[in-house]
């Protein structure tokens, strides 16, 4: 029987893949991509818990209570847009560093360094 | 039956194609495994019962946001990387993320409320998850921050513009925005 906490460190383990990919590559679209599979993650364990109910020193929380605050979804979708948002700055950010230093390696973007 | 069997092919297919997006040494390779792995991850949306976000996670993610940084991956014309190098250092800095993660695992196993059965999925009202409640929830309680959303996304399309606009556009003057 599948239960929260199935979700919970799969949403853990998918976290910690783009963690891994954010230290280990160099390529800026990489990089991006990595943040990408935390946010997903992210929204994986918002919607586990979403579906399953929350425990109190009473017990279960009421569903009738817990459904009327469908709140978490309305959430996964602020962060979808939030993400959409992201990517698009990012990848123009990736396009100038490509025209500037004609890689996306981001050892090569030391621009600011003094 | 049916259920467990779907939940554990999604979140394989969402771990190893996971896998592959960091150790896929071409970007065109990561970003096919990114694609099945949104896919994967919006097949355990749908075993959570959240199908409108499993939709929009198909539509948005593998429709719009992977097309884009596939078109930019083509349009760079990008070799492949060289591979990994595992320095000492990062093999610490991997030493120190699994130790961080097995803590969490055995913190959250430590609570004896929490085992892998529990707790017991409460009985769905009809509609959960549809576009409606979803919808009702945006456009009432939400409506300030869908609001916002719509700023952001404003913001971020400017801002995309202007960062990816050629340097020497601003001397043609009509081009400029």
């Amino acid at each position: 029987m599948i239960g929260l906490y199935h979700y919970l460190i799969l949403s853990g383990v998918l976290f910690s893949l783009g963690v891994m990919g954010v230290l280990l590559r160099r390529n800026a679209l990489i990089i991006l991509m990595s943040v990408e599979l935390m946010l997903n993650a992210a929204n994986l364990a918002i919607v586990a818990f979403v579906r399953y109910p929350l425990f109190s020193d009473a017990g279960v929380i009421g569903t009738q209570d817990y459904f009327a605050a469908g709140n978490g979804m309305a959430m996964v979708f602020l962060i979808m847009t939030v993400a959409a948002a992201e990517v698009g700055v990012g990848l123009a950010i990736v396009i100038n560093l490509f025209r500037q230093k004609k890689s996306v390696n981001i050892e090569a973007a030391h621009l600011l360094k003094g | 039956m049916a259920a467990t069997i779907f939940f554990w092919i999604c979140a394989l297919t969402t771990i190893f194609a996971g896998l592959g997006v960091i150790v896929a040494r071409s970007p065109m390779h990561s970003a096919v495994s990114l694609i099945a792995t949104l896919v994967a991850v919006a097949g355990l949306f749908l075993t959570l019962h959240a199908e409108f976000l499993a939709w929009i996670l198909v539509i948005v993610y593998t429709g719009a946001v992977m097309v884009l940084i596939i078109f930019v991956i083509s349009l760079l014309n990008l070799e492949k990387d060289e591979p990994i190098e595992y320095t000492t250092q990062r093999k610490w800095g991997l030493a120190v993320l699994a130790l961080f993660f097995l803590f969490f695992l055995a913190y959250m196993f430590s609570d004896p409320m929490v085992t892998l059965t529990s707790p017991d999925k409460p009985a769905l009202p009809s509609g959960w998850g549809s576009a409606q409640s979803l919808a009702l929830d945006l456009f009432t309680r939400y409506m300030v921050v869908v609001q916002l959303a719509g700023v952001l996304l404003t913001a971020a399309v400017i801002g995309a513009v202007v960062i990816a606009r050629k340097p020497d556009a601003e001397e043609g003057g009509d081009s400029a925005v």
